[in-house]
C-alpha cells in the first residue's frame, strides 16, 4: 500500500520521523532502504564535513564543532571508545582519517553518522580546526 | 485575481462531478493551473470544468477539509527542516481524520486522501495526512512499521543480519 506512493511522498512521511523511527524505517524493505540511503548524505558530503569539521579532544571526549551558513556555532561531543566498522561501512569509500586515529563504538559512530546527515539536511556549512 | 464566486465544476475518476467554490479550489494548485491553461476569463466566465484523477469519495473528503480550511493563508508556508514536526495537527484536522481513519479502513483512505492532496496539488493537507502517517510510525519497532505499513518484509536473512547490527545502536 505505501510503496503505491512516490517517492516524494515517502520522502515527506520519513522527514518528520525522528533519527532512529527513520534508521527502523530502512529497515522495513529494500525500497525504504534504498530510498533512506539515496537521501542521505553522500559519501562525497562527508568528505567535505572531514576537511571542514572542526573537533578536539577534551577529558576523553572527542567534541566536533560546525558552522552553520548563518554563522552560527553547533556542538556535538562523543566518548572515544571501540569500533569502526559501521562508519566505514556506511562512508563506503570516504576516509575518515581523524576518526580512525580513535576508537568508537558502534552506538556513537551510529550517532555520528546521523548527526552529519542531520547537519546536512539543514545545509549547515562545516568547517575543522585541529586537535587541542 | 480570485473571484469568491467563480464556481468550478469537478470531475471524478468514477465519473461523478460535483461543482466548488473558487474559494475552496484555489488552495490546489492542480486546479489552479488547469484553469489558468484553459485561459478562462474569471469575469466573462463563471463555470469551468476540470477533470481530477480522484475518486468521488476522496473527494467529498478532500472538499471537507477544503471547506474548512477555505480561509487559510497563500502561499502555504515552506517548512524548514527544524520546522517539519509531525504533534502539531489542529484538532479540527484530528477529529476529521478519526472519522474515516479507522482500523477496519486499514489506513486505505488516509492512502486515498495523500494521493489525492498530492495530485491536487493541495500542500496543506498533503503536510496534515504526512504527519498522521509518521505519527503511526513513530516510536514503532519495524516489525509493527511492516504492520502499519501493510509492507512485505523482502530482506534476505544475511541482509536483516547485517541492517539490525547497523541498527543496533538505536534498539537500546
Amino acid at each position: 500500500a505505501l510503496l503505491a506512493f512516490p517517492d516524494e511522498i515517502l520522502l515527506e512521511i520519513m522527514e518528520r520521523l525522528s533519527f532512529t523511527d527513520r534508521l527502523r524505517m530502512r529497515a522495513v524493505n529494500h525500497h525504504l532502504y534504498d530510498l533512506e540511503s539515496r537521501t542521505a548524505a553522500t559519501a562525497a558530503d562527508y568528505r567535505s564535513a572531514y576537511t571542514s569539521l572542526e573537533w578536539k579532544m577534551i577529558d576523553g571526549l572527542a567534541s566536533f564543532t560546525f558552522e552553520t551558513l548563518t554563522g552560527t556555532i553547533s556542538t556535538f561531543t562523543l566518548p572515544l571508545e571501540t569500533g569502526l566498522s559501521m562508519l566505514k561501512r556506511d562512508m563506503k569509500c570516504c576516509t575518515f582519517e581523524f576518526l580512525m586515529l580513535y576508537d568508537m563504538d558502534e552506538k556513537c559512530l551510529g550517532q555520528f553518522v546521523f548527526y552529519l546527515r542531520h547537519v546536512r539536511a539543514k545545509k549547515f556549512k562545516l568547517s575543522m580546526i585541529q586537535p587541542g | 485575481r480570485i473571484y469568491p464566486l467563480m464556481r468550478v465544476t469537478l470531475t471524478t475518476s468514477d465519473g461523478a462531478s460535483v461543482t466548488v467554490s473558487r474559494q475552496l479550489t484555489k488552495h490546489s494548485g492542480f486546479i489552479e493551473k488547469a484553469i489558468t491553461d484553459m485561459a478562462v476569463d474569471d469575469n466573462a466566465v463563471p463555470l469551468s470544468a476540470v477533470a481530477v484523477d480522484v475518486d468521488d469519495a476522496t473527494l467529498k473528503l478532500v472538499i471537507e477539509w477544503l471547506t474548512e480550511h477555505r480561509d487559510d493563508a497563500l502561499p502555504y508556508p515552506e517548512k524548514t527542516d527544524e520546522e517539519r514536526r509531525a504533534d502539531d495537527i489542529p484538532a479540527w484536522d484530528q477529529a476529521f481524520v478519526q472519522k474515516w481513519d479507522t482500523k477496519e479502513d486499514q489506513q486505505q483512505t488516509l492512502y486515498a486522501v495523500i494521493t489525492a492532496a498530492d495530485k491536487l496539488d493541495i500542500k496543506g493537507l498533503l503536510d496534515m495526512t504526512c504527519k498522521t502517517l509518521a505519527n503511526k510510525i513513530n516510536g514503532k519497532t519495524v516489525e509493527e512499521m511492516r504492520e502499519i505499513l501493510q509492507l512485505e518484509c523482502d530482506f534476505t536473512e544475511e541482509e536483516l543480519a547485517e541492517i539490525r547490527k547497523e541498527n543496533a545502536w538505536c534498539e537500546n
